[in-house]
């Protein structure tokens, strides 16, 4: 229970210099990695809260997201025991304390994938933030002053690993920060699960990803949001494409209390691809604010955006995509779609597709959508014997097929499984 | 069901708004009488503008971004461009001077 007014939101709670430095202390990390976190507390404590007017944030209070207290980024938490690795892959588990739990398959060890601690790599500090500064927002300097589950990942130049990198985040404790660099060297192809989960109570989530993908690379990158219901988290994305390089970025938002992403693709090589597809569903008074984006700094790229939300119950989806365009970008494709299903009647759905181009000779289309789910295929299966929840399960998966249709095997049947496992959950989602 | 309490009353004046937080759902308490304590939702059901920023007016709160207007005493939309009511929450003042709001268990 927080009690708060706009006056006492500047002095809001989040972490102490004395708890960053211990922070740093106890990790042993690089006295640079040290005054990058003070000079993000700084940043954090100079920027006000979000204005409700900003677009991004019209949709969502931030003071839902501001601590309830003092957030300790070195309180205990209870280890998850490692899974073993998928054929041909890895599985990482992050921890706050920055231990990084992690099983490579042999094959990925003999590619010399490296998965490290975040505080050990002192060789990436240069990437750290680069794409994510701590100006981008109060809740990514937040993170950049306090991440303490960090892991870097990079795969070599070359190499094409068979298998998934699995990268668990638990929600942990009050306040969880997990920061993941993902380096993907020219000419390799990988495929990233990100899977968020678990959570006590109203457990606070502020996570930060870069992934750089060299030229010529393919990344497919699974984000998997699957919090107990009381969680609140904030969670930003970015990519960034070079030269020739293709990225896939399945979302996949399902759990939590209240979730605020925001995921970006920057296509900063020429002939760079992106495609976004991504599932919400909600119920009950859950409450998901997504923003994704492409960003073309280069001529002859091309983006996809596929978005579908549905919600039932009094739950909330805002979304916006924003594709953006740079004048020096010519010959560029760009395209977004959003689909919203209202499941209920007061449920409720904001949609609000953005296009900014600065150059003329592009070809760009966007459309958005949001319906009531339409009674007649409820009414038929019911009146085939099948029960309202279960009816209304088999309209939700019907809905969300065409995303999962454009995701490959084997992340189709991993998606798939995580949907289906929320999807079983409805109950009462048409009321 | 079951009462959170949110705050003391005298911290509240009369003819004030305080906005809190009840079961992790941004809720605008209004004190529109000595005696009298209401309760709705802190998000406009036009563009989830942020009824806690907007005025009151005896038991009538002006949404700040179009000018919407609800009835605080039951959520009840009186003036376009909203055109469907905000929740509303059972509110009430304890004995010992406390504003009870009643949240909804889950």
């Amino acid at each position: 229970m927080a009690d708060f007014t706009p006056e006492e939101s500047v002095a809001r709670p989040g972490v102490t210099s004395d708890a960053i430095r211990r922070l740093s202390r106890r990790l042993g990390e690089n006295p640079q990695f040290a005054q990058q976190r003070l000079n993000a507390l700084a940043e954090h404590d100079s920027l006000p809260l979000p204005d409700r007017v900003r677009h991004l944030w019209r949709y969502t209070d931030p003071n839902l997201l501001v601590p309830a207290g003092a957030l300790d980024p070195l309180a205990p938490v209870t280890p998850i025991e490692v899974a073993d690795p998928p054929d041909g892959g890895a599985t990482v588990v992050l921890q706050p304390g920055d231990s990084v739990a992690s099983r490579l398959s042999p094959e990925a060890a003999a590619a010399g994938v490296e998965v490290a601690a975040l505080s050990s790599a002192a060789a990436n500090l240069t990437r750290l933030g680069t794409v994510v500064p701590a100006g981008h927002g109060v809740f990514e300097a937040l993170n950049g002053a306090s991440w303490n589950a960090g892991v870097l990942i990079r795969v070599p130049a070359g190499v094409t690993l068979k298998g998934p990198l699995h990268v668990v985040v638990p929600a942990a404790g009050e306040g969880t920060f997990p920061r993941l660099l993902v380096v993907v060297e020219p000419g390799a192809a990988v495929d990233l699960v990100e899977e968020h989960e678990r959570g006590d109570g109203d457990a606070r989530v502020y996570g930060v990803t870069e992934v750089f993908v060299g030229a010529g690379s393919r990344l497919r990158h699974v984000v998997i949001q699957g919090w107990s219901p009381g969680v609140r988290g904030h969670l930003t994305h970015r990519t960034v494409l070079e030269r020739d390089a293709e990225a896939l970025t399945v979302l996949s938002n399902l759990g939590g209390r209240l979730t605020k992403a925001d995921v970006g693709v920057v296509l900063a090589g020429e002939g760079a691809r992106s495609e976004i597809v991504g599932m919400v569903l909600g119920e009950k008074r859950q409450h998901f604010d997504l923003h994704t984006e492409h960003r073309h700094l280069a001529g002859k790229t091309s983006s996809d955006m596929d978005i579908r939300a549905a919600v039932g119950g009094r739950a909330r989806s805002a979304y916006t995509g924003l594709i953006r365009i740079e004048e020096n970008a010519p010959g560029c494709e760009a395209f977004q779609r959003d689909r919203n299903l209202l499941l209920s009647a007061r449920a409720r759905a904001e949609t609000i597709p953005e296009l900014e181009i600065l150059n003329a000779d592009v070809t760009c289309t966007h459309g958005a959508t949001a319906t009531p789910v339409d009674p007649e295929p409820l009414f038929y299966l019911q009146s085939r014997g099948i029960a309202p929840d279960e009816a209304a399960r088999l309209v939700v998966q019907g809905f969300f097929e065409p995303i999962l249709e454009r995701i490959p095997e084997p992340l189709r049947a991993r998606v798939r499984t995580a949907v289906e496992r929320r999807v079983e959950r409805l109950k009462g989602v048409t009321t | 069901m079951s009462w959170t309490r949110t705050g003391r009353l005298d911290e509240v004046p009369v003819g004030r708004t305080r906005v809190v937080e009840v079961d992790g759902e941004s809720v605008l308490v209004c004190r529109t009488a000595e005696d009298q304590v209401h309760a709705i939702e802190n998000c406009c059901s036009h563009d989830d503008g942020p009824l806690g920023e907007g005025s009151l007016d005896g038991t009538v709160i002006q949404c700040p971004r179009h000018g919407a207007r609800f009835d605080v005493t039951s959520g009840a939309v009186l003036r376009m461009p909203a055109a469907a009511p905000v929740e509303s929450f059972g509110a009430r003042i304890s004995d010992d001077g406390w504003i009870e709001v009643e949240a909804e268990d889950e």
